[in-house]
């Protein structure tokens, strides 16, 4: 790994300390990938076995099992923790105000991207969002615009979330191989590549001076993680406790998530065509088996 | 067909004929069952609306005790779901390879990983309300209901149930939540699981005993 970094870092090595600083990264994270033993794939006569493995699509798998543990240990250690106390502080309204904040101040990049999208519809839902919680929220600090009724579901604009990933989806650009990327959590190439570029795209960094920009967007990442882990506390610990490959499921739940969220709900009508099939192959197949055995 | 015949003249062929005229009878009966009835707009909706007020009406019940709740969630879970369905398709290409008494185990320890992984969150239940938004039949005569649940202090879940005709009987395919499907996800984590058995799918079973076991609410 040194001889790695000194490679790039040595004599080519610009004196800007931002820059150094990148390299580094770059260069660490470009050792780890090249020390960290690849998936191995299953024989090619193996048709099956060879689908599943695209299927998972995770040819870095050894390594983002080893971030998986990484980040599962930061979220006990730190992330988990942290979102206990958030959530017993705060009383429910006061959780929800920090939500529909950040939210609201997203809700311009969200607009952005339902028009890159050619979602005209949802476009006008973030716009008419923005102005009613900016307004009368005030500042965003409600979510008026929901208007969250039991009795009438169908009632209000509910939130919806866009970015740059999405966005590349719509317009044909596939996931790439799945990242287990190290305290973001679950990705893939387009995902990551798309949020760090999506920093330059959303609106609201430009609200603040140049030199705050960096600082702001991780402040409002952070919160809107600490929020959303207050709330799926219970939840995430349901599904570690009932998965046997907890990793696997996480990478599963990661992409049927992000599928759902880039058809923008849409999703085909019968999202299992295969289970069909499957699900045809019953009791005669299993009449016959009794038979030969 | 003239091959068969010309078998059933022949005295040895007489056992044989006899057991391919009776696969031949069973085969296209067999074949009529599979072919699956379309639903009728509202059936499945009806369905997802007695298995919700069953569902609630069993939680909700203070005086009955945990075994006995247990009983009436595994014999929902059979009536509703098509729960051998989605235990094949859980286990994808590996059912294939299964024989007959892994089948069975395999089965066996579905329904109960099922039963003990919802069993422990009975306790859970803080007066959630449930409401049909709608219901959709796609071309081929499968159902999907679309329901809100509301949680008290919580955001609403949004849950698509996918239900579907089969042998007379209208069940339970897949339960979407927020846009994943259960049936998929279970799929991806045992995929996992018996490739990190090495394929062998006794050591797999061995482990989902083990998390059947684990998982097993106290009382």
């Amino acid at each position: 790994m040194t001889v790695h970094i000194n490679a790039i870092n040595g004599p080519a090595a610009t004196p800007r300390g931002m820059t150094t600083r990148v390299k580094l990264a770059a260069a660490a994270l470009a050792s780890l990938v090249a020390l960290a033993a690849c998936a191995t794939p299953p024989p090619a006569g193996d048709k099956e076995a060879m689908a599943a493995f695209q299927d998972a699509n995770d040819p870095l798998e050894p390594l983002n099992r080893y971030f998986f543990e990484v980040n599962r240990g930061l979220d006990n250690l730190v992330l988990r923790p942290v979102a206990e106390i958030y959530r017993g502080a705060l009383p429910d309204h006061a959780r929800n105000s920090v939500r529909s904040l950040i939210n609201n101040m997203e809700t311009p990049g969200i607009f952005l991207h339902d028009i890159l999208q050619g979602e005209i519809e949802r476009a006008s839902d973030s716009f008419g969002r923005l102005a009613t919680n900016t307004a009368l929220g005030p500042l965003g600090l409600n979510d008026i615009a929901a208007g969250e009724n039991p009795e009438m579901p169908e009632a209000g604009i509910p939130f919806h979330d866009e970015d740059l990933g999405q966005t590349l989806a719509v317009w044909g650009v596939g996931p790439g191989p799945y990242l287990m990327l190290p305290v973001l959590g679950p990705s893939n190439v387009r995902d990551a590549l798309g949020s760090l570029v999506n920093f330059y795209i959303n609106p609201i960094n430009y609200a603040v001076p140049r030199n705050d920009r960096f600082g702001f967007s991780v402040a409002r990442q952070a919160v809107r993680t600490i929020d959303s882990r207050s709330r799926n506390i219970e939840s995430f610990d349901e599904i570690e406790r009932g998965a046997i490959d907890f990793y696997a499921t996480v990478r599963s739940l990661y992409r049927q998530y992000r599928a759902s969220e880039i058809a923008n709900g849409r999703g085909p009508a019968n999202p299992l065509p295969e289970m069909s099939e499957e699900l045809e192959e019953d009791n005669e197949a299993e009449r016959v088996s009794s038979v030969t055995k | 067909m003239n091959v068969r015949r010309r078998e059933l003249i022949r005295p040895f062929g007489l056992i044989l004929g006899a057991l391919l005229l009776a696969a031949s009878l069973s085969l296209p009966m067999a074949a009529a069952q599979a072919k699956s009835r379309p639903l009728q707009p509202g059936e499945a909706t009806a369905l997802i609306k007695t298995l919700g007020d069953a569902a609630v009406a069993m939680l909700s019940n203070k005086q009955m005790g945990q075994p006995e709740k247990i009983r009436r969630f595994r014999h929902l879970l059979n009536e509703s779901f098509a729960l051998k369905g989605i235990a094949r398709f859980a286990l994808g290409r590996y059912w294939r390879r299964a024989d007959m008494p892994q089948r069975r185990r395999y089965l066996k320890l579905f329904e109960d990983y099922i039963v003990n992984s919802y069993a422990a969150r009975f306790g859970n239940y803080a007066g959630e309300r449930f409401i049909v938004l709608g219901e959709h039949i796609d071309k081929r005569g499968w159902a999907t209901v679309t329901t809100r649940i509301h949680r008290p202090g919580g955001d609403p879940v949004k849950v698509l149930w996918h239900l579907r005709e089969r042998r007379g009987a209208v069940r339970i395919v897949d339960v979407m939540v927020e846009g994943i499907s259960m049936s998929l996800t279970q799929r991806s984590d045992f995929a996992a699981s018996v490739r990190t058995a090495g394929g062998n799918l006794d050591a797999f079973l061995d482990t989902l005993e083990a998390k059947v076991r684990s998982i097993k609410p106290a009382g």
